[in-house]
């Protein structure tokens, strides 16, 4: 999946508005971004990407850019 | 996109975090969850009534035939709990009755400090004795996670345990309250099924909403 595209749907599950989210942003700086938004991210990687992320890895993962990340990291995303 | 709606989503793998992380909580966990609710809810109505207080009672809940107690654990660290009763007015009276004494000891520390926290105490006594009593009926009381662990889904994970322990056994309706300023919570918990039923609002004590999960049948969708 391309970065872009997954960004997108970061957006749409936060409810941020197109192009918005940048890469430090987070559950503390997006209102928006609670819990149920951080558990629909971590079940839209489990479902769409097929990877099932370790307890430690998931723990880090409050940003658009540690998130993005590691999924570069796995190869699921691409630029 | 898999086609299965990002909501059910979340909530399948809220079931899934639970399998992986959410346990019945243990004697030994009390302390625990003691320091969690202080860390969690500091200056709360409950917390102000001192860590003695707040032991005896998630000890009787723990440990109550009708308790509903639930702990999230990561790395074998306790993060975050839920606690509640079935038929609450039914618990909370028999509880008032073993322990009266033992309540009123360990709340003396905050009467002395703030005199005034006395009405509140009588208050929340006549209105846990006033909660349904029928044995269908569960009451989440408390749920909370560490500061430092919050917007993870932890909660939600911990709630959602709760909801299914108490479908199994039997439950009609799930109730809990949560602080009206606290939106995201309230939205959150309304994707996992529960519908706002009023709001109270009796100073000092923070304006409140309260919910219900109602559990259709067994295995469904409430």
């Amino acid at each position: 999946m391309k970065t872009e595209a997954f960004v997108a749907i970061l957006e749409d599950i936060v409810e941020a508005p197109r192009g918005s989210l940048k890469m430090e942003d987070g559950p503390k700086t997006v209102k928006t971004w609670d819990s149920m938004a951080q558990v629909t991210i971590l079940a839209t990687i489990d479902q769409e990407l097929h990877v099932e992320l370790s307890d430690d890895l998931v723990s880090k993962l409050t940003t658009v850019g540690q998130i993005i990340e590691v999924l570069k990291s796995q190869g699921l995303l691409q630029d | 996109m898999s086609g299965i709606p990002s909501s059910e989503l979340a909530l399948l793998y809220l079931r899934k975090m639970g399998r992986q992380h959410v346990r019945p909580m243990r004697p030994e966990d009390v302390p625990v969850v003691v320091g969690i609710h202080m860390a969690a809810f500091p200056g709360y109505f409950l917390t102000s009534l001192g860590r003695k207080f707040m032991a005896l009672y998630y000890a009787e809940v723990q440990r109550s035939s009708w308790g509903i107690s639930y702990v999230f654990e990561r790395d074998g660290r306790v993060l975050g709990f839920c606690a509640g009763t079935f038929s609450p007015g039914k618990f909370y009276r028999g509880l008032f009755i073993r322990r009266w004494f033992l309540f009123a000891v360990y709340s003396l520390r905050a009467v002395a400090k703030r005199p005034l926290i006395l009405v509140r105490i009588v208050r929340s006594v006549f209105q846990r004795l006033a909660t349904p009593s029928e044995k269908d009926i569960a009451a989440l009381a408390s749920a909370a996670v560490l500061p430092e662990e919050e917007a993870r889904g932890y909660g939600l994970a911990i709630v959602s345990a709760c909801v299914d322990h108490i479908k199994k056994l039997g439950g009609k309706h799930v109730y809990l309250e949560v602080r009206k300023e606290n939106q995201n919570l309230i939205r959150a918990y309304q994707k996992m099924g529960f519908e706002v039923l009023r709001e109270t609002h009796v100073p000092p004590a923070p304006a409140l909403v309260e919910l219900c999960y109602r559990i259709r049948n067994q295995g469904g969708q409430g």
